[in-house]
């Protein structure tokens, strides 16, 4: 309030009967959030209508996390310099109230309480709740939802993503790619062009840039197919729909998917108070939540950096194809990182008080832990090695540094975590198959470091394993059926040698121009590598320097946790195979970018007797990560061929692989309803995301659909893919290997007892 | 000066509050716009809503228990089913052919008319003639590359 100038304060006098506080017994604050409220309420219940669905959203995505950040004493100041409190705040409202109509509704006979008017019910009672807890709040921690929004006219990187929805669609229905092209050379413009202009850009302007690329590119991956798109995803709306199918979510003997809220209560409710397709949430949803990443980088970043430096660290984020390209496909990850973001936030805010801080720490802490596990432990190893960081080097210095609220954040995390996943859910499993793999294998340090290669060059190189022919991976997986799994009989005319496995050539596009491609994969390695080798000395510097306020060593800290975390990940071939570490890589880059981007600061800042170095070495650095997003992104794809990516074009190895048709998707419902309970089903690599995304066939699934391998009695799903281009990939120790799918031994000694013309059923 | 800044501010605002009911209100009217009968059609004429290709499915009922050898009455009853994905009625016309190396025998044939997302059963006694110790059923639909096959082995004698 005090913030405010003070013609906003006369303009909003007209106003002033809707904030005016209401006495008497409904004394609680002033009456804005009730007039939200009933609105919210009227959309809820009208939400067939677009309208009001648009409105639902906004109002679910705004109000209960205005009122949670009131009741917790969060001052509006510091909510409006890191908006990705609000989201994360609601979703934690969201989350809660979803679970306690969950598990209570049962014991008042709402056999299925995740339903519209339970959840609205239990919203409706919430939210007053959180209104009274927040009443006696000063009036600085008011937020005004007006003061949030910008000018009119800033609006405009809002179209960004609203043209991606519709380049997917064109493109979906084979009318070409310009316009996806289109998507993505505006961003490739905004890169370097908003990196120069980032200082003159208002704040609330730059932030909406942000957010439209960044959910732009999101969009382009998300929004392609009518089905889900990408791996894991596959499986979490499988989850999704059996939690929106049977209203209603439990505890107990869960595997890990099904104990993420994030992936079952949070989606199934959203759906139930939005309408629409439960596939919404994940492909339109998740990613407008995501999209908050790369703005809580910048926001995060103009704490201690100019607006041009924060900017870069955000653009650092956005180039990686990690970010825009894979998660997507990751839903859990998506909601997880968004309140990754948000506990980083609050542990780095010097503006709130410490009572405050603490409160949102745990909020989210508690929220991320019901979320994600992976993200969880990260978060729990980021704060406690940061911390014990900051008490060592702090020793050395003058300053000591807050390490309170972080021990809170990672306590709370602890606790959580073990309740949740062991107690409530029994679904720790993970963290089980990790402790196993490290006692059966050991850390397997640097595991594709050939003989004679020197240390760094093999951690560099990552782990490698040399690449298999199709005849090694036919007699390696005969060999391993024939003594682990005894129980499949091959038929004996698969040994015939015209049966062999051969190569697969996956489709690809003609390259034009081979020394560009060449070069142009050289840059992007470069660009990478300079992000990495930035990364170490980043941490480093700020971590140790003597001159540095806390806020800057504190990052700096967390900065060397996460490259510990990066280097332990590269090094251990076990940890690698555990986790993937592009995901890890991606949750570290959000302290990280910014360190990059700071030692750009501090060389500007050096040099500042002159006018060019802040515009040369950002606007270097930014062709530097335009190069990245290049190649990340396919754009140089006409040009330099290879693999088409699917955010352009209707073929190549993705579009086979991650594309589900609707022929998929009735072929795998008719499999499960045709196959008895005891089977064996055949499903190649990608075929099995289909039965992943549209059944519940899970156990007796292989992958390997090679003569040798395939059962007698079996059932093989047959993709679009394995159908109509003959591909089939299989699974080998150095990766996917494209081999020929064996249709011709198949027709000649199965039947075909399902077809829709590009997929089939054999069995026999 | 203080007044001239003040009141330039004010209506600054006033011209932004304005703004911001002019962009909520054309999203309103974009929005039921397009929900409507009218919006969808454009939506359609202009490749932005997504259309959803029909195919056909066939599929054998008894999928589960197939015959793998020819009756020694040579006549056998094959049981499919046909189902129209899509959005519109179709008369699909079918054909079961017994199959070898060279030539295809057609043993059956006929047509279904099914209105969208509507599946049919077909049952059919048909002849097989055995030219040869192992011959395949083919069933097909014209019109579409949707094809099952069964494989029967032939009494010895023949």
């Amino acid at each position: 309030m005090a913030e405010l100038p003070q013609p906003a304060m006369i303009k909003g006098a007209s106003l002033a009967w809707l904030r005016r506080p209401i006495t008497g017994p409904w004394a609680m604050a002033p009456a804005t959030w009730i007039v939200e409220l009933i609105l919210l309420n009227v959309a809820v219940a009208e939400n067939s209508v677009w309208l009001l669905r648009v409105v639902a959203v906004l109002l679910l995505a705004i109000l209960p996390g205005q009122l949670l950040l009131r009741a917790l004493r969060v001052p509006a100041a510091s909510i409006r310099r890191y908006i990705t409190y609000l989201p994360c705040a609601s979703v934690a409202v969201l989350i809660a109230s979803s679970l306690v109509v969950d598990l209570v509704g049962p014991l008042l006979r709402v056999h299925e309480p995740l339903r519209r008017w339970p959840l609205l019910i239990v919203l409706d009672l919430a939210l007053p709740a959180l209104a009274r807890l927040g009443h006696r709040a000063a009036p600085y921690c008011e937020l005004r939802i007006s003061e949030l929004i910008g000018q009119v006219r800033c609006f405009w990187p809002l179209l960004l993503p609203l043209a991606s929805v519709v380049a997917a669609a064109r493109l979906d229905n084979g009318d070409g790619n310009l316009l996806a092209f289109a998507v993505l050379i505006a961003v490739a413009i905004m890169i370097p062009t908003c990196t120069l202009a980032a200082n003159r850009l208002h704040r609330s302007h730059t932030n909406l840039i942000l957010y439209g690329s960044g959910l732009a590119l999101m969009l382009l991956t998300s929004m392609r197919s009518s089905y889900v798109i990408g791996f894991d995803i596959n499986s979490e709306y499988f989850d999704l729909h059996q939690t929106v199918v049977n209203g209603f979510w439990h505890l107990g003997h869960l595997n890990p998917y099904e104990a993420m809220l994030s992936l079952t209560v949070l989606p199934a409710s959203l759906h139930a108070l939005i309408g629409g397709q439960d596939i919404w949430i994940f492909k339109l949803g998740y990613p407008a939540l995501f999209a908050f990443f790369p703005v809580a980088v910048f926001e995060l970043g103009t704490r201690f950096l100019s607006r041009r430096a924060a900017f870069v660290a955000a653009a650092i984020v956005i180039v990686q194809a990690y970010f825009f390209q894979q998660q997507p496909e990751i839903a859990r990850q998506e909601l997880a990182l968004l309140i990754f973001a948000g506990i980083m936030g609050a542990l780095l805010d010097s503006s709130l008080g410490r009572r405050p801080q603490l409160g949102l720490v745990s909020v989210l802490g508690v929220t991320l832990v019901v979320c994600h596990y992976s993200t969880t432990y990260i978060a729990i190893f980021l704060c406690i090695s940061a911390c014990f960081l900051a008490v060592t080097v702090a020793r050395r210095k003058h300053a000591p540094l807050p390490v309170l609220p972080w021990l809170v954040s990672a306590l709370v995390m602890s606790v959580s975590a073990l309740i949740w996943y062991v107690p409530a859910t029994h679904s720790g499993s993970n963290v089980s198959d990790v402790a196993q793999s490290l006692r059966q294998s050991g850390i397997k340090l640097l595991p594709g470091r050939l003989k004679g290669e020197n240390v760094i060059s093999a951690y560099f190189n990552g782990p490698r394993e040399p690449p298999v022919s199709p005849r090694q991976y036919e007699n390696s997986v005969a060999t391993y059926y024939a003594e682990h799994l005894r129980y499949l009989v091959p038929l004996g005319a698969a040994k015939n040698p015209s049966y062999n496995v051969r190569a697969a050539t996956p489709p690809s596009l003609p390259d034009h121009a081979p020394l560009a491609a060449s070069g142009l994969a050289d840059a992007e390695l470069l660009v990478q590598q300079l992000i990495n080798a930035l990364a170490v000395v980043c941490s480093l510097l700020f971590a140790l320097r003597r001159r540095g306020d806390p806020l800057t060593r504190m990052i700096g800290s967390v900065g060397i946790a996460s490259l510990l975390l990066l280097a332990a990940s590269r090094l251990s071939g076990t940890l690698a195979a555990d986790y993937n570490s592009s995901r890890l890589f991606l949750q570290c880059l959000f302290i990280l970018a910014l360190l990059e981007a700071a030692l750009f600061e501090m060389v500007v800042t050096r040099l500042k007797s002159r006018s060019w170095p802040g515009l040369t070495v950002f606007g270097s650095f930014s062709l530097l990560l335009l190069v990245a997003f290049v190649g990340n992104s396919g754009l140089d794809a006409p040009v330099t061929g290879g693999n088409p990516p699917l955010i352009l074009y209707n073929h190549g190895e993705d579009y086979a692989g991650f594309y589900p048709s609707a022929q998929e998707q009735a072929t795998a419902q008719w499999l499960a309803a045709a196959v008895p309970p005891h089977r064996v089903i055949y499903a190649d690599y990608f075929a099995q995301l289909r039965l992943d995304q549209f059944t519940s066939l899970r156990t007796a699934v292989f992958n390997d659909v090679t003569p040798r391998t395939i059962d007698q009695h079996a059932w093989i799903f047959a993709s679009t893919t394995n159908v109509i281009d003959h591909l089939s990939w299989g699974p080998t120790t150095s990766g996917l290997l494209d081999i020929v799918f064996p249709k011709q031994f198949l027709d000649q000694y199965f039947n075909v007892v399902y077809s829709t013309g590009s997929t089939e059923v054999f069995h026999r | 000066m203080f007044t001239q800044s003040f009141s330039f501010r004010a209506v600054n605002r006033e011209a932004q509050h304005n703004g911001r009911i002019v962009a909520a209100g054309i999203l309103a009217i974009a929005l039921i716009v397009i929900q409507s009968g009218f919006g969808q059609s454009i939506l359609r004429d202009t490749g932005l809503s997504r259309t959803a290709e029909p195919f056909v499915e066939l599929y054998f009922s008894n999928a589960r228990a197939l015959p793998s050898n020819v009756p020694t009455s040579d006549h056998l009853n094959i049981g499919f089913a046909m189902g129209n994905v899509g959005p519109t009625a179709h008369r699909f016309a079918w054909r079961v052919s017994e199959e070898t190396d060279k030539i295809a025998i057609g043993l059956a044939s006929g047509h279904t008319v099914l209105p969208a997302r509507q599946t049919a059963l077909v049952s059919q006694r048909v002849r097989v003639y055995c030219l040869s110790r192992r011959v395949q059923l083919l069933v097909s639909v014209a019109r579409s590359s949707a094809r099952i096959t069964l494989w029967l082995n032939c009494p010895s004698q023949r």
